[in-house]
């Protein structure tokens, strides 16, 4: 039986990923106090990529990237040009489930072993991706709200401590470090969302995959931005760039009256959330890649293998919290080029050229098919 | 020790809530596919537990696009 997902539940998955990791992490801190500046000009740029992937999408209604990949390149290229796109959902997914252990470990559990945290999640995660994508959508329809609510409260109660001398000076150090920024935000999370097109097959007919794009784009965008001006107004850009959750720490330091204090658990709340999210998503992908890889009609039998398999690369990938910091600053934005502009370009200019050709195929059957009745009619 | 118990402990409640009965169903492709990777996973953490210098691919990742883009090396 297909999995059926409405519009709206498609937005609220979407926009939970886009602000995944990034809520606590934090991107973008090459900008300093101009970060409201480098989200806005990310986030146009991930309008024009955006517009690539809801073409591919609505150039095979119905139909995800990987049966693209096949209709477009043929069985073989199509599998071979497969690879990379499931290794970089394999890879995501083991990067979150990392974030998410790490910051668990950091910020209470110090002593705990990184293999507790991450096979704790991907147990969870193995099970939504084996119960499909259904139940992800009607789990954030009924926590989304929730989870908004817990955003805009934190931010409304930190609203005493904002320091609004922490903006200025605005472009003191240029354009070229906002700049800079922007690629990394945009790398991070927003293009992040090529890998719904492994799911955007299972979108309601007559939905638009456009509205689906760019309303979260706007929602998970918004909710960042503000969450980092936030973080900037109460941290200020110093304490800001030395914390590695700055979302986090500038929760810790709420305190109205001596009742409402240390309500740091609610950003951590938001964390597992918007992490398990997008750790699902990523798994979601990397298993129907490997189902379609095999010819294996029921991906979800893979969950669990490739699951335990993502929990234990996300373990090993990085000796130490420092480099994965480091990796995730300096090097992802690279390494994301391919996997998010090149590859989805490639298979957008080779959607257009093929569903060209099946157009003129499909319009000259349908001609001889006319010629051919009046013949049989006289 | 706690990783690879760990491992053990997934893959043995994933043996029996899920590869029996697909061996039961004959549902052989994701059976033998299901097989290897939980083979490939218990040797890794074998690997890692016993603190044996495994090639980590995000270095090599690291290594590529350092080279390519001409980006400081640290």
């Amino acid at each position: 039986m297909k999995e059926v997902i409405s519009e709206k539940q498609a937005i609220i998955i979407m926009s939970t990923y886009i602000i995944g990791s990034s809520a606590i992490l934090g991107a973008g801190l090459k900008a300093k106090q101009d970060i409201w500046i480098a989200y806005i000009i990310a986030m146009v740029m991930a309008s024009i990529i955006i517009a690539v992937y809801g073409r591919i999408s609505s150039i095979f209604p119905g139909k995800n990237i990987y049966e693209i990949m096949d209709l477009v390149f043929g069985k073989i290229i199509g599998k071979l040009f497969l690879l990379p796109f499931m290794f970089y959902s394999f890879t995501l997914g083991a990067l979150v489930i990392r974030d998410f252990a790490e910051f668990v470990k950091i910020v209470s559990l110090p002593t705990t072993p990184l293999c507790i945290f991450a096979y704790s999640a991907i147990i969870l995660i193995i099970w939504a991706v084996r119960e499909s994508i259904e139940v992800l959508g009607r789990f954030l329809s009924i926590f989304f709200p929730i989870y908004i609510l817990m955003i805009s409260t934190v931010t409304l109660l930190s609203s005493s401590l904002f320091e609004f001398d922490n903006l200025k000076p605005v472009l003191y150090d240029g354009f070229k470090p906002v700049l800079e920024a922007s690629y990394s935000i945009f790398t991070f999370p927003f293009a992040e969302v090529v890998v719904f097109l492994c799911i955007m097959g299972n979108l309601r007919k007559n939905s638009s995959v456009y509205k689906v794009y760019y309303c979260s784009l706007l929602i998970g965008g918004i909710v960042l931005l503000v969450i980092a001006v936030r973080s900037l107004l109460v941290l200020g850009v110093p304490i800001k760039l030395l914390q590695y959750f700055p979302s986090y720490t500038s929760t810790r330091v709420i305190r109205v009256g001596t009742f409402l204090q240390r309500i740091e658990a609610s950003i951590a709340i938001v964390f597992m959330i918007s992490g398990f999210t997008k750790t699902t998503v990523c798994l979601h992908a990397a298993t129907k890649g490997l189902a379609h890889l095999f010819n294996i009609k029921n991906y979800h039998r893979l969950a669990a293998p490739v699951g335990i398999l993502m929990a234990l690369y996300s373990i090993y990938m990085y000796g130490d919290a420092a480099k994965m910091f480091e990796w995730t600053a300096n090097i992802y934005q690279y390494y994301a080029i391919p996997h998010q502009i090149i590859y989805p370009l490639i298979v957008w200019i080779a959607a257009e050229i093929k569903s060209r050709i099946l157009n003129k195929n499909n319009a000259a059957s349908t001609n001889d098919a006319e010629n051919a009745a009046p013949e049989s009619n006289s | 020790m706690p990783t690879i118990l760990t491992v053990v402990i997934v893959e043995l409640i994933f043996i029996i809530i899920d590869l029996i009965p697909q061996y039961k169903n004959k549902e052989w492709g994701s059976f033998f596919l299901s097989v290897a990777l939980l083979l490939v996973a218990l040797v890794f953490a074998a690997l890692f537990e016993s603190k044996v210098q495994m090639p980590a691919p995000t270095d090599y990742i690291e290594k590529v696009y350092t080279f390519i883009f001409g980006l400081e090396q640290k």
